[in-house]
């Protein structure tokens, strides 16, 4: 166990090198301290993985330290102590995506390293994404609600530092602050669940018996929530029925929601997609990440109102079509990253709001892992062709392998292949998950629809970007020479593969049915991802036939589809249908006008803020100048105290004053003279 | 062991420098960094009294197990009239954190004070002066005195108000500190009025401020709640009372505008804590929803307000007018735990402004500009100045590790159960708030820079001498709020257990 606490140094090692970065002599050297301090913390991650992987059966390992308590002696409303605590959780969930994110870290500092050594805030960055990354391990293990508030607050902070990398162009910045205001508000949708999560639970909390070790049961606890909802369903708990629950559900669910950049508020991540490359990838984990994580952790608060996890079963599966469609039609390659990674967290979302506790959690796994390795694929691709827009890429197969084999894998991957599409299906089939209650049957036949349309249209603008990014030659154009395209260099392959070997082995561990593993001393129990983190004591998932079926059939449409779109002999016919179908098109590209009214949702506020000014300036003000007039005796007193002699003989009377009445006091209370003993 | 005067020492070491000050001859350059050496010295000793004996050992008393207790000076000091009144002086968690947030304060104001050129003497006396009466009226505990305090604020704030600030909007300048001037008069009348309906009324022929004056009649409990509420109010500077400080701050030099937003307004709240809800506990209890509806209405007024500037120092008084309508919904809902958000709050958004506003001070010094639309892109001028103008914002809005995380959990989850809804409107006027204050920095520091500003000079010695001590503190604050929310629950537990009738 006390190698769990290991954990504590995974958090505070980026930190300390965020820190220490500041006082190195070159920026160079800051980003190569960053990085060293990053791959410690994979290695400190795997160290903990390791130990929860071949102890899957321990209790979760908890350390916590009181940020801060007091006693509130209002009973009626309130627990006896209120108590705010941080500290690690270790259990294998936290350990599976401990070791994801720092191995994303690393691959994007890593590829960092290179891609901006020549830009403007090069030390920035790597001491911002440290700090994100401290954010980022704190929030996996984090053992409570208040905990999860905190990092939840640093990251969004880390976020909006790491994309406002290129501050002096107006349309990076934006963005940042877009996304910012977008975190901030989940952050407070957040706090407005520990609110109410300690007034609902606190009082029932203290009447529970502390855990060994603790002296009191935590009410933001996420190791409690279990009880918390059962108490509810059984009716024992003061003051709070199945409507609280369903309250504080929605509130979680609105913060997830919001933070994952799910329908109808992607627009501040899609918008980020013109910030750098390492920038967005961070964004994307971050984000994406942390609110589905959250809907993981409370899970058991969201099962039991129907609605809430329906209605998050829904805006996933909606999500992941949205943004598939929107990747269908763009032409910017760091957009289609960002939409599909958008796009995968939909159907987390969507396994998720179906019940599919463990699928979601896979989805998750590899969806960090696919976005991150498209990412660097599409960077490679822009660094060499000088450009975003694939249409004027071309050419990539015979020219750069690393990065065509890692969009092959992505490809692969986003068609079907990473069993994202399938573990989503296989989780609104299977529908019978414990501890909660099956969702309603329109609302699986609507999410299962939804996610095989997804399903086709991910096939489709994945094999879409093959099609035109690796076969053909490079377009010509000014400035630009083709035949000087060539691969990247050798340490940014070296990062590209990295990232498409954790993909690889991402999914292999997802492969349902693999068997315990002996060997010698070492003997690994059932390595599936799922039996991993949730279900390690029920039998391994089987094969949902119709599920594998369905999916296939829906990403081998896709697949024929955009074979069929773009093969030479068609693209004419093709180019004919786009051309007559895009105004549909341009809405579609521009987020379903979405994006734009998210962007002008501060235009109604500006205008309210012209009328209280207005409003200030006329009627507030004359009010006080009336009142101001109205002493116009004591205004002609004070205003012969312009000239400075007069000032300063008031302030010298004042300061005698002041004196006489202090040595008045000091008499008084005998501490003028001194007393003989 | 902590010195028996501690308080005294406090409170009057800074009159006594003033003296000192006043005497001094201010002709040369020499002879003024003096006067100013002698303030920063004076303030710094009040610093290290209020920090080390103060506060720390409160810290490690509670750390240590024990009950952290009030420092206390009584001595009678007259009861010739119809009341007797003692020299009372006693500091709770409250006071003591707020204490923090007055020394610290001061001592970095001093540091600015090298920026301030002419009439020196004047200034460092003067703020000198205002040191012991703010100081005072956070350990007066005996209502003469507390007048007396708070009447002493009220013309070195003035004279501060109307004399500094360079010959450019004089006239703006002096109606600011007229208005400024008319209004403190009237919160100190009516809280005059408040003591002598209150002392009078009581029939404990006692002036002393931890008098439990539970024999008070409806009606004339009412109106000292009403009369203290309104007072101290007007010195917060909420809503609808709030344009005078907006003026008044925007228009002072940075130094004066810095602490009276920073830390004289802040007095207000600590009143309303301490007497409008403390000594009123069933008129407030009865008006809270009043109260709370203010708090809803300011929050919301002074996030959309903010929106609307062009000159970045009202937008600050905006969002200033925003922030102290938590504390205003803290009072309202009454409970412990939003009190002791509250206090945390208060200090923590007292440096968070007065650092925005110091900084503002650099810019416009600089560029003799306070317009949004004349600035753009100065990070790139100005990194240091950039990064600290963000602590400041992030302070402002909450950001974990800084002061303002804690105070705004614990303010919102005390606040919650009270009142709802205006819970949750006040929470969401926090977004705009924070968009509004993202949003001026974008435009002053974000895009391309302009060619004017080519040649601004970042942050240099002299600014991160008072600026470092501020952060230090918010920082201190943030990362340990544990230390200190004892030592403020002690406090607040008296009021509370009040307004619970005990």
């Amino acid at each position: 166990m006390a190698l769990y606490n290991a954990a504590w140094a995974l958090l505070l090692l980026p930190l300390a090198t965020a820190i220490l970065s500041f006082i190195t002599e070159t920026p160079r050297r800051a980003a190569q301290l960053c990085f060293v301090g990053s791959v410690l913390a994979l290695l400190l991650s795997a160290m903990v993985l390791g130990a929860r992987l071949t102890h899957p059966l321990q209790s979760p390992f908890t350390s916590l330290l009181t940020f801060f308590a007091m006693s509130p002696p209002e009973s009626a409303l309130f627990a006896s102590r209120f108590q705010a605590q941080v500290g690690v959780y270790v259990d294998s969930l936290s350990a599976s995506f401990g070791f994801a994110l720092a191995f994303v870290v690393v691959v994007v500092q890593g590829y960092a390293l290179t891609t901006l050594r020549a830009e403007g805030g090069y030390r920035r960055f790597f001491w911002s994404s440290s700090l994100l990354a401290t954010a980022l391990f704190g929030l996996v293990f984090s053992p409570n609600l208040f905990d999860t508030l905190l990092m939840w607050g640093l990251g969004s902070v880390a976020v909006y530092l790491v994309l406002a990398l290129w501050w002096e162009r107006g349309d990076a910045a934006a963005p940042a602050r877009r996304a910012y205001l977008a975190l901030h508000t989940a952050d407070i949708a957040l706090l407005l669940a520990v609110a109410f999560v300690f007034v609902k639970f606190g009082v029932f909390s203290s009447s529970l018996p502390a855990p060994s070790g603790q002296s009191l049961v935590d009410p933001f606890g996420f190791d409690q929530f279990t009880r918390f909802a059962h108490g509810v369903v059984l009716g024992v708990v003061p003051g709070a029925g199945l409507r609280s629950l369903a309250v504080m559900a929605s509130v979680l669910i609105f913060a997830a929601v919001l933070r994952a950049a799910q329908v109808p508020s992607f627009g501040w991540l899609t918008g980020t997609a013109t910030s750098a490359l390492p920038a967005i990838a961070l964004a994307l984990s971050t984000a994406g990440f942390g609110g589905a994580y959250l809907v993981a952790r409370a899970y058991p608060l969201l099962l039991a109102p129907l609605h809430a996890i329906s209605a998050l079963a829904l805006t996933g599966a909606l999500t992941a079509v949205a943004a598939a469609l929107m990747c269908l039609v763009q032409r910017d390659v760091l957009r289609i990253a960002v939409l599909s990674a958008v796009a995968q967290f939909g159907l987390v979302l969507a396994a998720l709001g179906t019940g599919g506790y463990g699928q979601g959690l896979f989805v998750l796994f590899t969806a960090l892992l696919f976005s991150t390795l498209f990412l660097l694929a599409a960077g490679n691709l822009v660094r060499v062709y000088r450009t975003r827009d694939i249409h004027e890429m071309g050419g990539v197969r015979g020219r750069m392998r690393t990065t065509s084999a890692a969009l092959l894998v992505w490809a692969g991957g986003t068609a079907g292949l990473s069993l994202a599409t399938y573990y989503a299906l296989s989780s609104v089939f299977e529908n019978a998950k414990p501890a909660g209650p099956a969702v309603g049957a329109l609302t699986r036949v609507a999410v299962a629809f939804l996610v095989v349309v997804a399903a086709g249209l991910m096939a489709a603008y994945a094999l879409r970007v093959l099609w035109i990014v690796l076969p053909g030659v490079p377009m010509r154009r000014r400035g630009f020479q083709p035949e000087r395209v060539a691969e990247v260099e050798p340490w940014l392959r070296l990062v590209t593969r990295l990232g498409t070997v954790g993909a690889v082995l991402a999914v292999i561990a997802g492969l349902p049915g693999i068997g315990p593993v002996h060997a010698g001393r070492l003997s690994i129990p059932g390595l599936t991802f799922t039996r991993f983190v949730y279900e390690y004591n029920r039998p391994a998932l089987l094969v949902d036939g119709w599920a594998l079926l369905i999916c296939l059939v829906a990403g081998g449409l896709g697949a024929v589809a955009a074979t069929f779109a773009l093969s030479p002999a068609r693209r004419a016919a093709a180019s004919g249908l786009v051309e007559r179908g895009e105004p549909v098109a341009r809405v579609i590209m521009r987020g379903f006008e979405l994006e734009r009214v998210g962007h002008r949702v501060g235009a109604p506020f500006l205008a309210a803020g012209e009328y209280v000014a207005r409003f200030d300036d006329s009627i507030t003000e004359t009010l006080s100048d009336l009142v101001a007039q109205g002493s116009l005796l004591g205004s002609d007193v004070v205003s012969r105290l312009r000239s400075a002699r007069t000032t300063l003989y008031l302030a010298g009377g004042l300061t005698v004053a002041g004196v006489i009445a202090l040595l008045s006091i000091l008499a008084a209370t005998g501490h003028l003279w001194v007393h003989p003993l | 062991m902590i010195p028996p005067i501690l308080l005294t020492a406090i409170v009057f070491l800074s009159s006594i420098a003033c003296l000192v000050v006043m005497m001094m001859p201010e002709r040369t350059e020499d002879q003024r960094g003096r006067v100013r050496i002698v303030g920063l010295f004076t303030s710094g000793v009040q610093m290290f009294i209020t920090l080390a004996f103060g506060i720390f050992i409160q810290v490690g008393l509670a750390e240590g197990g024990g009950q952290s207790s009030a420092n206390e000076e009584s001595h009678s000091w007259f009861s010739s009239f119809a009341f007797s009144s003692g020299y009372h002086l006693t500091a709770d968690g409250i006071s003591l954190v707020l204490l923090v947030l007055t020394t610290v304060f001061f001592f970095s104001l001093f540091f600015h004070s090298w920026r301030v050129r002419e009439r020196v003497r004047l200034y460092v006396a003067l703020v000198l002066l205002l040191e012991t009466a703010v100081n005072g009226v956070l350990c007066a505990s005996d209502y003469v005195l507390f007048l007396l305090f708070w009447g002493m604020m009220i013309v070195p704030l003035y004279v501060l108000i109307r004399v500094w600030g360079g010959g450019e909007r004089r006239a703006e300048r002096a109606r600011a500190a007229r208005r400024y001037l008319v209004l403190a008069l009237t919160s100190y009348g009516l809280l005059m009025l408040a003591v002598l309906l209150v002392i009078v009324r009581a029939g404990q022929h006692s002036s002393d401020i931890t008098t439990d004056f539970q024999n008070l009649p409806g009606p004339v409990a009412a109106a000292g709640f009403w009369l203290t509420l309104t007072a101290f109010g007007i010195a917060l500077g909420a809503f609808p009372v709030h344009r005078w400080l907006i003026d008044a701050q925007s228009e002072a030099s940075p130094g004066v505008a810095a602490l009276l937003t920073g830390v004289a307004s802040k007095l207000g709240a600590y009143g309303l804590i301490r007497i409008a809800i403390g000594q009123f506990p069933g008129p407030a209890h009865q008006y809270s929803l009043v109260i709370v509806g203010l708090a809803v209405v300011g929050a919301i007024w002074g996030s959309l307000g903010a929106l609307a500037q062009d000159d970045v120092r009202r937008a600050i008084g905006y969002s200033n007018v925003a922030q102290v309508s938590l504390l205003v919904l803290a009072v309202g809902t009454q409970t412990s735990i939003a009190l002791v958000g509250a206090v945390l709050f208060a200090l923590a958004q007292g440096f968070g402004i007065g650092m925005l506003i110091l900084l503002m001070g650099a810019v416009e010094e600089r560029l003799r500009t306070r317009s949004i639309r004349a600035l753009g892109g100065l990070v790139a001028a100005a990194p240091r100045l950039a990064a600290f103008w963000w602590v400041g914002v992030f302070t402002l809005i909450g950001v974990p590790v800084l002061a303002g995380f804690s105070a705004i959990v614990m303010l919102f989850t005390g606040a919650f159960p009270a009142h709802r809804i205006a819970t949750l409107l006040v929470l969401a006027t926090l977004v705009v708030t924070s968009a509004g204050l993202l949003w001026m920095g974008h435009r002053m520091f974000f895009g391309p820079l302009r060619e004017t500003l080519q040649r601004v000079r970042d942050v240099g010695a002299l600014e991160l001498s008072y600026l470092l001590p501020m952060i230090a503190a918010i920082v201190l604050f943030g990362v340990r709020p544990g230390a200190f929310t004892p030592i403020i629950t002690n406090g607040v537990l008296e009021i509370t257990t009040r307004l619970s009738g005990g």
